[in-house]
Protein backbone atom coordinates (compact mmCIF):
# COMPACT_ATOMS: atom_id res chain seq x y z
CA UNK A 1 0.00 0.00 0.00
CA UNK A 2 2.94 2.49 0.74
CA UNK A 3 4.64 1.35 -2.81
CA UNK A 4 1.39 1.92 -4.38
CA UNK A 5 0.85 4.98 -2.90
CA UNK A 6 4.75 6.12 -3.52
CA UNK A 7 4.06 4.62 -7.18
CA UNK A 8 1.33 6.98 -7.43
CA UNK A 9 3.65 9.83 -6.76
CA UNK A 10 6.44 8.95 -8.97
CA UNK A 11 4.07 8.12 -11.92
CA UNK A 12 2.00 12.02 -11.29
CA UNK A 13 5.31 13.82 -11.42
CA UNK A 14 6.82 12.03 -14.71
CA UNK A 15 3.83 12.21 -16.16
CA UNK A 16 3.28 15.79 -15.33
CA UNK A 17 6.76 16.58 -16.35
CA UNK A 18 6.49 14.43 -19.48
CA UNK A 19 2.86 16.38 -20.54
CA UNK A 20 4.53 19.56 -19.66
CA UNK A 21 7.67 19.25 -21.61
CA UNK A 22 5.79 17.83 -24.80
CA UNK A 23 3.36 20.76 -24.51
CA UNK A 24 6.47 23.08 -24.32
CA UNK A 25 7.89 21.19 -27.63
CA UNK A 26 4.48 21.00 -29.18
CA UNK A 27 4.36 25.08 -29.19
CA UNK A 28 7.87 26.02 -29.47
CA UNK A 29 8.62 23.51 -32.55
CA UNK A 30 6.31 22.63 -35.41
CA UNK A 31 5.81 19.60 -37.61
CA UNK A 32 6.67 17.18 -35.07
CA UNK A 33 3.42 15.82 -35.12
CA UNK A 34 3.38 12.03 -35.63
CA UNK A 35 6.94 11.40 -33.95
CA UNK A 36 5.96 12.98 -30.97
CA UNK A 37 3.21 10.75 -30.00
CA UNK A 38 5.50 7.99 -30.84
CA UNK A 39 8.10 9.59 -28.53
CA UNK A 40 5.55 10.41 -25.67
CA UNK A 41 4.53 6.53 -25.68
CA UNK A 42 8.25 5.53 -25.09
CA UNK A 43 8.89 8.38 -22.67
CA UNK A 44 5.94 7.31 -20.40
CA UNK A 45 6.63 3.68 -20.57
CA UNK A 46 10.40 4.89 -19.47
CA UNK A 47 8.45 6.71 -16.92
CA UNK A 48 6.35 3.69 -15.52
CA UNK A 49 9.33 1.71 -14.95
CA UNK A 50 11.86 4.02 -13.50
CA UNK A 51 8.78 4.57 -11.00
CA UNK A 52 8.19 1.18 -10.37
CA UNK A 53 12.06 0.61 -9.78
CA UNK A 54 12.44 3.56 -7.53
CA UNK A 55 9.35 2.61 -5.41
CA UNK A 56 10.17 -0.78 -4.65
CA UNK A 57 13.44 -0.07 -3.34
CA UNK A 58 12.66 2.80 -1.88
CA UNK A 59 9.62 0.39 0.25
CA UNK A 60 11.96 -2.60 0.55
CA UNK A 61 13.45 -1.83 3.41
CA UNK A 62 10.55 -0.63 4.63
CA UNK A 63 8.67 -3.07 4.62
CA UNK A 64 10.90 -5.62 5.39
CA UNK A 65 11.55 -3.74 8.69
CA UNK A 66 7.29 -4.18 9.10
CA UNK A 67 7.57 -8.09 8.46
CA UNK A 68 10.70 -8.29 10.85
CA UNK A 69 8.67 -6.28 13.45
CA UNK A 70 5.71 -8.50 13.32
CA UNK A 71 8.14 -11.81 13.89
CA UNK A 72 9.36 -9.68 17.21
CA UNK A 73 6.21 -9.12 18.32
CA UNK A 74 5.25 -12.48 18.38
CA UNK A 75 8.23 -13.23 20.17
CA UNK A 76 10.85 -14.49 17.67
CA UNK A 77 12.92 -12.33 19.83
CA UNK A 78 16.44 -13.83 18.35
CA UNK A 79 15.34 -12.79 14.25
CA UNK A 80 16.92 -9.88 13.22
CA UNK A 81 15.73 -7.32 11.34
CA UNK A 82 17.91 -6.92 7.79
CA UNK A 83 19.65 -3.21 7.71
CA UNK A 84 19.67 -2.38 4.15
CA UNK A 85 21.45 1.09 4.19
CA UNK A 86 22.51 3.87 7.16
CA UNK A 87 19.67 6.20 6.53
CA UNK A 88 16.45 6.64 8.96
CA UNK A 89 14.89 3.47 7.94
CA UNK A 90 18.20 1.58 8.44
CA UNK A 91 18.69 3.44 12.30
CA UNK A 92 14.86 2.39 12.72
CA UNK A 93 15.65 -1.30 11.99
CA UNK A 94 18.93 -1.13 14.18
CA UNK A 95 16.64 0.10 17.22
CA UNK A 96 14.06 -2.88 16.48
CA UNK A 97 17.05 -5.11 16.90
CA UNK A 98 18.50 -3.82 20.37
CA UNK A 99 14.60 -3.84 21.37
CA UNK A 100 14.47 -7.30 20.48
CA UNK A 101 17.82 -8.24 22.34
CA UNK A 102 16.83 -5.55 25.33
CA UNK A 103 13.63 -7.85 25.55
CA UNK A 104 15.01 -11.20 25.57
CA UNK A 105 17.38 -10.25 28.37
CA UNK A 106 15.00 -8.89 30.17
CA UNK A 107 12.54 -11.92 29.84
CA UNK A 108 15.01 -14.56 30.29
CA UNK A 109 16.27 -12.41 33.90
CA UNK A 110 12.92 -12.23 35.06
CA UNK A 111 12.06 -16.26 34.13
CA UNK A 112 15.27 -17.28 36.37
CA UNK A 113 14.53 -14.57 38.83
CA UNK A 114 10.88 -16.26 39.67
CA UNK A 115 12.16 -19.79 39.32
CA UNK A 116 14.78 -18.45 42.20
CA UNK A 117 12.42 -16.84 44.36
CA UNK A 118 10.21 -19.79 44.09
CA UNK A 119 12.65 -21.90 45.38
CA UNK A 120 13.73 -20.26 47.78
CA UNK A 121 10.69 -19.45 49.50
CA UNK A 122 9.93 -23.04 48.82
CA UNK A 123 13.37 -24.07 51.02
CA UNK A 124 13.02 -21.67 53.90
CA UNK A 125 8.94 -23.25 54.09
CA UNK A 126 10.41 -26.77 54.23
CA UNK A 127 13.74 -25.74 56.67
CA UNK A 128 10.51 -23.83 58.75
CA UNK A 129 8.67 -26.24 58.90
CA UNK A 130 11.22 -29.67 59.52
CA UNK A 131 12.61 -27.31 62.34
CA UNK A 132 9.28 -26.80 64.14
CA UNK A 133 8.09 -29.94 63.60
CA UNK A 134 11.08 -31.46 65.47
CA UNK A 135 10.77 -29.52 68.18
CA UNK A 136 8.41 -31.10 71.15
CA UNK A 137 4.94 -29.71 72.15
CA UNK A 138 4.90 -28.24 76.34
CA UNK A 139 1.01 -28.95 75.89
CA UNK A 140 1.68 -32.47 75.56
CA UNK A 141 4.67 -32.91 77.71
CA UNK A 142 3.59 -34.75 80.77
CA UNK A 143 2.76 -32.31 83.36
CA UNK A 144 4.39 -33.30 86.64
CA UNK A 145 3.84 -30.77 89.20
CA UNK A 146 7.46 -30.79 90.58
CA UNK A 147 8.93 -28.44 88.08
CA UNK A 148 7.53 -25.90 85.37
CA UNK A 149 8.93 -26.11 82.02
CA UNK A 150 8.31 -23.91 78.74
CA UNK A 151 10.00 -23.42 75.72
CA UNK A 152 10.10 -21.35 72.49
CA UNK A 153 11.85 -20.99 69.18
CA UNK A 154 11.22 -17.81 67.15
CA UNK A 155 12.87 -18.41 63.64
CA UNK A 156 14.30 -16.03 61.38
CA UNK A 157 13.22 -15.71 58.55
CA UNK A 158 16.29 -17.76 56.82
CA UNK A 159 16.01 -20.58 59.54
CA UNK A 160 19.26 -20.94 61.28
CA UNK A 161 19.05 -24.51 62.74
CA UNK A 162 18.61 -23.61 66.65
CA UNK A 163 16.55 -26.51 68.57
CA UNK A 164 15.45 -27.55 71.97
CA UNK A 165 14.82 -30.95 73.75
CA UNK A 166 13.35 -32.29 76.99
CA UNK A 167 12.69 -35.60 77.69
CA UNK A 168 12.56 -38.10 80.44
CA UNK A 169 15.99 -40.06 80.76
CA UNK A 170 14.15 -42.31 82.94
CA UNK A 171 11.27 -41.54 85.83
CA UNK A 172 13.36 -39.24 87.90
CA UNK A 173 15.61 -37.71 85.60
CA UNK A 174 14.88 -35.30 83.02
CA UNK A 175 17.36 -33.91 80.19
CA UNK A 176 17.25 -30.62 79.29
CA UNK A 177 18.89 -29.53 75.04
CA UNK A 178 19.73 -26.21 74.03
CA UNK A 179 21.67 -26.30 70.68
CA UNK A 180 22.73 -23.71 67.55
CA UNK A 181 23.49 -25.76 64.22
CA UNK A 182 25.84 -23.73 61.88
CA UNK A 183 24.44 -22.21 58.70
CA UNK A 184 21.60 -21.94 57.39
CA UNK A 185 18.16 -23.36 55.23
CA UNK A 186 17.72 -26.78 54.64
CA UNK A 187 21.05 -28.12 54.78
CA UNK A 188 21.12 -26.54 58.45
CA UNK A 189 17.84 -27.96 59.44
CA UNK A 190 18.48 -31.79 58.48
CA UNK A 191 21.88 -31.54 60.18
CA UNK A 192 19.84 -30.33 63.40
CA UNK A 193 17.08 -32.91 62.55
CA UNK A 194 20.54 -35.65 62.77
CA UNK A 195 21.89 -33.81 65.99
CA UNK A 196 18.83 -33.75 68.17
CA UNK A 197 17.90 -37.30 67.37
CA UNK A 198 21.24 -38.64 67.92
CA UNK A 199 21.52 -36.49 71.58
CA UNK A 200 18.25 -38.23 72.55
CA UNK A 201 18.79 -41.75 71.12
CA UNK A 202 21.96 -41.95 73.04
CA UNK A 203 20.53 -40.29 75.97
CA UNK A 204 18.24 -42.23 76.87
CA UNK A 205 20.51 -45.26 76.42
CA UNK A 206 21.59 -44.91 80.04
CA UNK A 207 23.51 -48.14 81.58
CA UNK A 208 23.17 -48.82 84.96
CA UNK A 209 21.27 -45.34 85.89
CA UNK A 210 24.61 -43.24 85.26
CA UNK A 211 23.48 -39.97 83.43
CA UNK A 212 26.97 -38.76 81.83
CA UNK A 213 26.50 -35.65 79.66
CA UNK A 214 29.80 -35.73 78.50
CA UNK A 215 30.16 -39.39 77.72
CA UNK A 216 26.98 -38.51 75.85
CA UNK A 217 28.20 -35.61 73.90
CA UNK A 218 31.46 -37.81 73.71
CA UNK A 219 29.73 -40.67 71.48
CA UNK A 220 27.10 -38.11 69.84
CA UNK A 221 30.20 -36.04 68.47
CA UNK A 222 31.93 -39.25 67.16
CA UNK A 223 29.16 -39.81 65.32
CA UNK A 224 28.18 -36.22 63.83
CA UNK A 225 31.85 -35.99 62.80
CA UNK A 226 32.06 -39.56 60.78
CA UNK A 227 29.29 -38.64 58.48
CA UNK A 228 29.86 -34.86 58.55
CA UNK A 229 30.41 -34.06 54.81
CA UNK A 230 28.90 -30.64 54.62
CA UNK A 231 31.33 -30.10 57.52
CA UNK A 232 28.61 -28.49 59.90
CA UNK A 233 28.67 -28.15 63.76
CA UNK A 234 26.56 -28.05 66.71
CA UNK A 235 26.60 -26.08 70.24
CA UNK A 236 25.08 -27.93 72.38
CA UNK A 237 24.02 -27.50 76.40
CA UNK A 238 22.93 -30.73 77.91
CA UNK A 239 21.85 -30.88 81.26
CA UNK A 240 20.03 -33.80 83.29
CA UNK A 241 17.94 -32.90 86.02
CA UNK A 242 17.51 -35.47 89.33
CA UNK A 243 13.72 -34.45 90.27
CA UNK A 244 13.96 -36.04 93.58
CA UNK A 245 17.04 -34.32 94.57
CA UNK A 246 17.16 -31.14 92.20
CA UNK A 247 21.22 -32.31 91.61
CA UNK A 248 22.02 -31.26 88.12
CA UNK A 249 24.83 -32.21 85.96
CA UNK A 250 25.69 -30.79 83.12
CA UNK A 251 28.18 -30.85 79.87
CA UNK A 252 28.69 -27.12 77.78
CA UNK A 253 30.10 -28.05 74.01
CA UNK A 254 30.63 -24.66 73.16
CA UNK A 255 27.05 -23.14 73.89
CA UNK A 256 26.34 -20.06 75.51
CA UNK A 257 26.12 -20.02 79.50
CA UNK A 258 23.34 -20.95 80.81
CA UNK A 259 21.73 -18.47 83.52
CA UNK A 260 20.63 -19.74 87.13
CA UNK A 261 18.62 -18.51 89.48
CA UNK A 262 19.12 -19.17 93.24
CA UNK A 263 17.57 -17.38 95.71
CA UNK A 264 15.36 -15.02 93.61
CA UNK A 265 18.37 -13.66 91.44
CA UNK A 266 19.84 -15.09 87.81
CA UNK A 267 23.12 -15.40 86.90
CA UNK A 268 25.26 -16.98 84.42
CA UNK A 269 27.49 -19.56 85.21
CA UNK A 270 30.50 -19.71 83.72
CA UNK A 271 32.66 -21.98 82.70
CA UNK A 272 35.43 -23.96 80.12
CA UNK A 273 33.69 -24.79 77.07
CA UNK A 274 34.37 -28.08 75.11
CA UNK A 275 34.51 -27.33 71.51
CA UNK A 276 31.01 -27.46 69.68
CA UNK A 277 30.40 -30.96 68.45
CA UNK A 278 30.83 -31.94 64.62
CA UNK A 279 34.72 -30.20 64.50
CA UNK A 280 36.77 -32.77 65.01
CA UNK A 281 35.85 -36.72 66.66
CA UNK A 282 37.32 -38.46 69.55
CA UNK A 283 37.25 -35.26 71.87
CA UNK A 284 36.59 -35.56 76.00
CA UNK A 285 34.11 -33.89 77.42
CA UNK A 286 33.53 -32.37 80.88
CA UNK A 287 30.86 -32.74 83.65
CA UNK A 288 29.77 -30.14 85.86
CA UNK A 289 27.46 -30.33 88.70
CA UNK A 290 25.36 -28.19 90.82
CA UNK A 291 22.07 -28.38 93.07
CA UNK A 292 18.66 -27.03 92.09
CA UNK A 293 16.86 -25.53 95.51
CA UNK A 294 13.30 -25.47 95.79
CA UNK A 295 12.45 -22.32 93.54
CA UNK A 296 15.43 -21.83 91.70
CA UNK A 297 15.11 -22.17 87.93
CA UNK A 298 17.35 -22.82 84.77
CA UNK A 299 17.36 -20.36 81.76
CA UNK A 300 18.88 -21.82 78.57
CA UNK A 301 19.07 -19.79 75.39
CA UNK A 302 20.68 -19.54 71.92
CA UNK A 303 23.05 -16.46 70.51
CA UNK A 304 19.88 -15.58 68.46
CA UNK A 305 19.29 -13.64 72.35
CA UNK A 306 21.93 -11.79 73.12
CA UNK A 307 23.06 -11.06 69.56
CA UNK A 308 19.83 -9.36 68.40
CA UNK A 309 20.36 -5.83 67.33
CA UNK A 310 18.59 -2.71 67.13
CA UNK A 311 18.67 -0.41 64.43
CA UNK A 312 22.09 1.01 65.92
CA UNK A 313 23.68 -2.29 65.83
CA UNK A 314 23.58 -2.70 69.33
CA UNK A 315 23.71 -6.21 70.71
CA UNK A 316 20.96 -6.96 73.19
CA UNK A 317 23.95 -8.55 74.86
CA UNK A 318 23.65 -10.72 78.48
CA UNK A 319 23.37 -7.79 80.68
CA UNK A 320 20.06 -6.46 79.01
CA UNK A 321 18.98 -10.06 79.20
CA UNK A 322 19.62 -11.00 82.87
CA UNK A 323 18.13 -7.96 83.58
CA UNK A 324 14.85 -9.12 82.14
CA UNK A 325 15.24 -12.47 83.77
CA UNK A 326 15.93 -11.03 87.07
CA UNK A 327 12.28 -8.55 86.85
CA UNK A 328 10.16 -11.30 85.95
CA UNK A 329 11.68 -14.50 87.86
CA UNK A 330 8.73 -14.65 90.18
CA UNK A 331 6.63 -15.51 87.24
CA UNK A 332 5.87 -19.03 85.91
CA UNK A 333 8.84 -20.53 83.03
CA UNK A 334 6.04 -19.18 80.35
CA UNK A 335 5.38 -15.90 81.62
CA UNK A 336 9.69 -15.58 82.15
CA UNK A 337 9.87 -16.36 78.42
CA UNK A 338 7.78 -14.19 77.04
CA UNK A 339 9.15 -11.37 78.90
CA UNK A 340 12.35 -11.72 78.12
CA UNK A 341 10.71 -11.90 74.42
CA UNK A 342 9.29 -8.42 74.81
CA UNK A 343 12.27 -6.71 76.24
CA UNK A 344 14.01 -8.09 72.87
CA UNK A 345 11.32 -6.39 70.99
CA UNK A 346 11.13 -3.53 72.56
CA UNK A 347 14.94 -3.32 72.27
CA UNK A 348 15.25 -4.84 68.36
CA UNK A 349 12.23 -2.28 67.43
CA UNK A 350 11.74 -3.00 63.99
CA UNK A 351 14.77 -4.37 62.99
CA UNK A 352 14.68 -7.49 60.67
CA UNK A 353 15.53 -10.81 63.07
CA UNK A 354 18.25 -12.24 61.39
CA UNK A 355 19.00 -15.45 63.59
CA UNK A 356 16.72 -17.97 65.46
CA UNK A 357 15.58 -17.24 68.93
CA UNK A 358 15.44 -19.74 71.40
CA UNK A 359 14.87 -19.78 75.30
CA UNK A 360 13.80 -22.62 77.48
CA UNK A 361 13.07 -21.88 81.03
CA UNK A 362 13.02 -24.59 83.84
CA UNK A 363 11.42 -23.61 87.10
CA UNK A 364 12.28 -26.64 89.68
CA UNK A 365 9.62 -27.06 92.61
CA UNK A 366 10.94 -30.66 94.16
CA UNK A 367 8.07 -32.36 96.23
CA UNK A 368 5.66 -29.64 97.06
CA UNK A 369 2.70 -29.32 99.15
CA UNK A 370 1.02 -26.57 97.64
CA UNK A 371 1.19 -24.99 94.11
CA UNK A 372 0.14 -21.40 93.24
CA UNK A 373 -0.87 -20.90 89.52
CA UNK A 374 -3.41 -18.43 87.82
CA UNK A 375 -7.28 -18.68 88.16
CA UNK A 376 -7.72 -19.68 85.14
CA UNK A 377 -9.69 -23.03 84.65
CA UNK A 378 -7.31 -24.67 81.47
CA UNK A 379 -5.11 -25.63 84.95
CA UNK A 380 -6.99 -27.45 86.15
CA UNK A 381 -5.53 -30.04 84.69
CA UNK A 382 -2.04 -29.21 86.51
CA UNK A 383 -4.06 -29.64 89.81
CA UNK A 384 -5.53 -32.57 89.01
CA UNK A 385 -1.49 -33.69 88.52
CA UNK A 386 -0.49 -32.43 91.43
CA UNK A 387 -3.14 -33.69 93.44
CA UNK A 388 -2.77 -37.47 91.84
CA UNK A 389 0.95 -36.86 93.32
CA UNK A 390 -0.42 -36.39 96.96
CA UNK A 391 -3.00 -38.36 96.81
CA UNK A 392 -0.20 -41.42 96.60
CA UNK A 393 2.01 -39.86 98.55
CA UNK A 394 -0.49 -39.85 101.68
CA UNK A 395 -2.47 -42.84 99.93
CA UNK A 396 -5.31 -42.45 99.89
CA UNK A 397 -8.24 -44.50 98.77
CA UNK A 398 -9.09 -44.69 95.08
CA UNK A 399 -12.67 -43.53 96.12
CA UNK A 400 -11.78 -41.12 98.30
CA UNK A 401 -9.42 -39.48 95.60
CA UNK A 402 -11.75 -39.05 93.69
CA UNK A 403 -14.26 -37.27 95.78
CA UNK A 404 -11.97 -34.95 97.11
CA UNK A 405 -10.50 -34.16 93.12
CA UNK A 406 -13.92 -33.52 92.78
CA UNK A 407 -14.53 -31.22 95.28
CA UNK A 408 -11.41 -29.30 94.55
CA UNK A 409 -12.49 -29.04 90.87
CA UNK A 410 -15.43 -27.25 92.46
CA UNK A 411 -14.13 -24.79 94.26
CA UNK A 412 -11.26 -23.84 91.79
CA UNK A 413 -13.67 -23.36 89.06
CA UNK A 414 -15.82 -21.09 90.93
CA UNK A 415 -12.72 -19.10 92.09
CA UNK A 416 -11.78 -18.76 89.00
CA UNK A 417 -15.18 -17.16 88.23
CA UNK A 418 -15.62 -14.61 91.07
CA UNK A 419 -12.41 -13.83 92.91
CA UNK A 420 -10.97 -12.04 89.92
CA UNK A 421 -13.06 -9.97 87.61
CA UNK A 422 -10.69 -7.53 86.49
CA UNK A 423 -7.57 -8.73 86.40
CA UNK A 424 -5.72 -12.04 86.58
CA UNK A 425 -4.76 -13.36 90.41
CA UNK A 426 -3.67 -16.31 92.00
CA UNK A 427 -4.91 -19.08 93.68
CA UNK A 428 -2.76 -21.11 96.14
CA UNK A 429 -3.35 -24.92 96.66
CA UNK A 430 -2.07 -26.17 100.18
CA UNK A 431 -2.41 -30.17 100.85
CA UNK A 432 -1.56 -31.17 104.19
CA UNK A 433 -1.68 -34.62 106.20
CA UNK A 434 -3.86 -33.72 109.33
CA UNK A 435 -3.33 -36.32 110.96
CA UNK A 436 -3.46 -39.85 109.76
CA UNK A 437 -6.51 -40.56 108.83
CA UNK A 438 -7.69 -37.01 106.92
CA UNK A 439 -6.28 -34.89 104.21
CA UNK A 440 -6.85 -31.21 104.61
CA UNK A 441 -6.80 -29.19 101.45
CA UNK A 442 -7.37 -25.34 101.60
CA UNK A 443 -7.63 -22.84 99.11
CA UNK A 444 -6.07 -19.27 99.68
CA UNK A 445 -6.78 -16.64 96.98
CA UNK A 446 -6.29 -12.42 97.39
CA UNK A 447 -9.15 -11.35 95.23
CA UNK A 448 -12.46 -9.87 96.02
CA UNK A 449 -14.10 -10.84 99.48
CA UNK A 450 -16.41 -13.68 98.84
CA UNK A 451 -17.28 -16.95 99.69
CA UNK A 452 -17.24 -19.88 97.20
CA UNK A 453 -19.90 -21.49 99.49
CA UNK A 454 -22.05 -18.66 99.53
CA UNK A 455 -22.04 -17.94 95.69
CA UNK A 456 -22.60 -21.66 95.17
CA UNK A 457 -26.11 -21.02 96.11
CA UNK A 458 -26.28 -18.25 93.48
CA UNK A 459 -25.83 -20.50 90.31
CA UNK A 460 -27.99 -23.75 90.84
CA UNK A 461 -25.89 -25.28 93.62
CA UNK A 462 -25.20 -28.14 91.69
CA UNK A 463 -21.66 -27.94 92.71
CA UNK A 464 -22.02 -26.97 95.64
CA UNK A 465 -24.60 -29.79 96.66
CA UNK A 466 -21.45 -32.28 95.24
CA UNK A 467 -18.95 -30.54 97.53
CA UNK A 468 -20.70 -30.66 100.64
CA UNK A 469 -21.92 -34.48 100.46
CA UNK A 470 -18.21 -35.00 100.03
CA UNK A 471 -15.92 -33.42 102.26
CA UNK A 472 -16.27 -34.18 105.69
CA UNK A 473 -15.58 -30.56 107.01
CA UNK A 474 -16.02 -27.23 104.96
CA UNK A 475 -14.90 -23.97 106.06
CA UNK A 476 -14.70 -20.15 105.14
CA UNK A 477 -12.70 -17.23 106.56
CA UNK A 478 -11.21 -14.43 105.59
CA UNK A 479 -8.09 -13.01 106.85
CA UNK A 480 -8.23 -9.28 106.21
CA UNK A 481 -6.44 -9.91 102.70
CA UNK A 482 -7.48 -12.95 101.49
CA UNK A 483 -9.72 -15.89 101.44
CA UNK A 484 -9.53 -19.13 102.92
CA UNK A 485 -11.55 -21.96 102.01
CA UNK A 486 -10.59 -25.31 104.23
CA UNK A 487 -11.94 -28.79 103.22
CA UNK A 488 -11.40 -31.85 105.08
CA UNK A 489 -11.85 -35.87 103.95
CA UNK A 490 -10.97 -38.75 105.20
CA UNK A 491 -8.07 -40.87 103.05
CA UNK A 492 -10.02 -43.90 102.99
CA UNK B 1 -7.05 -37.66 76.15
CA UNK B 2 -8.49 -36.83 79.02
CA UNK B 3 -12.40 -37.93 77.32
CA UNK B 4 -12.76 -40.21 75.01
CA UNK B 5 -16.01 -39.74 73.09
CA UNK B 6 -17.23 -42.78 70.80
CA UNK B 7 -20.35 -41.53 68.53
CA UNK B 8 -22.19 -45.11 66.82
CA UNK B 9 -25.46 -43.94 64.82
CA UNK B 10 -28.22 -46.63 64.07
CA UNK B 11 -30.26 -44.74 61.70
CA UNK B 12 -32.73 -47.30 61.52
CA UNK B 13 -34.23 -47.07 64.82
CA UNK B 14 -32.93 -43.51 65.37
CA UNK B 15 -30.38 -44.12 68.09
CA UNK B 16 -27.28 -42.65 68.90
CA UNK B 17 -25.24 -44.89 71.30
CA UNK B 18 -22.07 -42.85 72.80
CA UNK B 19 -19.15 -44.49 74.39
CA UNK B 20 -17.23 -41.98 77.28
CA UNK B 21 -14.23 -42.92 78.81
CA UNK B 22 -11.81 -41.43 80.92
CA UNK B 23 -13.07 -38.05 82.68
CA UNK B 24 -15.96 -35.95 82.22
CA UNK B 25 -14.55 -32.68 83.61
CA UNK B 26 -15.32 -28.55 83.29
CA UNK B 27 -12.50 -29.10 80.15
CA UNK B 28 -13.66 -31.79 78.66
CA UNK B 29 -17.38 -31.31 79.11
CA UNK B 30 -17.55 -28.43 75.90
CA UNK B 31 -15.97 -31.04 73.54
CA UNK B 32 -19.28 -33.39 74.72
CA UNK B 33 -21.51 -31.02 74.51
CA UNK B 34 -20.50 -29.94 71.07
CA UNK B 35 -20.41 -33.05 69.54
CA UNK B 36 -23.47 -34.07 70.53
CA UNK B 37 -24.87 -30.83 69.32
CA UNK B 38 -23.56 -31.71 66.12
CA UNK B 39 -24.82 -35.44 65.85
CA UNK B 40 -28.23 -35.09 67.44
CA UNK B 41 -30.52 -34.16 64.38
CA UNK B 42 -33.32 -36.45 64.31
CA UNK B 43 -32.37 -38.62 67.31
CA UNK B 44 -35.11 -39.93 68.89
CA UNK B 45 -32.71 -42.48 71.24
CA UNK B 46 -29.58 -41.07 72.80
CA UNK B 47 -27.85 -43.82 74.68
CA UNK B 48 -24.95 -43.07 77.22
CA UNK B 49 -22.43 -45.83 77.87
CA UNK B 50 -20.51 -45.16 81.14
CA UNK B 51 -18.36 -48.34 81.19
CA UNK B 52 -15.23 -46.82 80.91
CA UNK B 53 -16.11 -43.05 82.68
CA UNK B 54 -14.01 -42.68 85.80
CA UNK B 55 -15.22 -39.32 86.90
CA UNK B 56 -17.96 -36.59 86.79
CA UNK B 57 -18.53 -33.08 87.73
CA UNK B 58 -20.88 -30.82 88.21
CA UNK B 59 -19.93 -29.73 84.13
CA UNK B 60 -20.68 -32.97 83.54
CA UNK B 61 -23.99 -33.45 85.44
CA UNK B 62 -25.17 -30.06 83.17
CA UNK B 63 -24.25 -31.89 80.17
CA UNK B 64 -26.33 -34.71 81.04
CA UNK B 65 -29.05 -32.44 82.25
CA UNK B 66 -29.36 -30.56 79.32
CA UNK B 67 -29.79 -33.68 76.85
CA UNK B 68 -32.28 -35.09 79.19
CA UNK B 69 -34.55 -32.02 78.48
CA UNK B 70 -34.12 -32.32 75.01
CA UNK B 71 -34.47 -35.62 74.31
CA UNK B 72 -37.52 -35.82 76.57
CA UNK B 73 -39.50 -33.45 73.75
CA UNK B 74 -38.02 -35.75 70.87
CA UNK B 75 -37.46 -39.36 72.43
CA UNK B 76 -35.58 -40.58 74.95
CA UNK B 77 -32.15 -41.04 76.61
CA UNK B 78 -30.58 -43.94 78.77
CA UNK B 79 -27.89 -44.05 80.83
CA UNK B 80 -25.62 -47.73 80.77
CA UNK B 81 -22.97 -49.34 82.84
CA UNK B 82 -22.27 -46.38 85.65
CA UNK B 83 -19.12 -46.94 87.55
CA UNK B 84 -19.52 -46.96 91.13
CA UNK B 85 -18.25 -43.45 92.05
CA UNK B 86 -20.01 -42.23 89.15
CA UNK B 87 -22.77 -43.68 90.52
CA UNK B 88 -22.26 -41.97 94.22
CA UNK B 89 -22.08 -38.56 92.28
CA UNK B 90 -25.66 -39.06 90.56
CA UNK B 91 -26.96 -40.19 93.76
CA UNK B 92 -25.75 -37.00 95.89
CA UNK B 93 -27.09 -35.00 93.62
CA UNK B 94 -30.40 -36.69 93.11
CA UNK B 95 -29.71 -36.99 89.41
CA UNK B 96 -31.15 -40.57 89.81
CA UNK B 97 -34.45 -39.82 90.21
CA UNK B 98 -35.12 -37.93 86.52
CA UNK B 99 -32.13 -39.84 84.65
CA UNK B 100 -33.07 -43.35 82.76
CA UNK B 101 -30.16 -45.29 84.10
CA UNK B 102 -29.97 -49.32 83.67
Amino acid sequence: MFRKKLLIAFLSVGLLSAVLSYCIIFFILPGTGLNLIFSFCAVMIIIFILADILSRKITRPILKLNEDSNKIINFELDHKAKIYNNDEIGELAKNFNSMAVTLNEYMQDFGKSVEQNLNVNAELDIAAKIQSDMLPKIKTFPNRDEFDINAEMLPAKEVGGDFYDFFFVDADHIALVMADVSGKGVPAALFMVVAKTLIKNRAQMTKNGEHDPAQILHDVNNQLCGSNESKFFVTVYLGIVEISTGNVIYCNAGHEFPAIEHDGEFKLIETDNDPALGIISDLDFTNYEFKLNPGDSIYLYTDGVTEAINLNEELFGENRMLKALNTYYDESAEEILKSVEAEINIFAKKTPQFDDITMMCFKYFANRDEIEIKADISNLDRINKFLERKFKEYQCSEKSAKFINLACEEIFKNICSYAYPMQYGKVKIKVVQNNNSDIEIKFIDSGIKFNPIETFKIKNGLGLRLTKSIVDHIAYEHDGNRNILTLRKAIK
Amino acid sequence: MALDINMNLNAENSELNVLLAGRLDTLTSPELDEKLTENIQGIKNLIFDMTELKYISSSGLRVLLKYQSEMKKTGGMKIKNVRKEVMAVLKITGFTKFLNIE
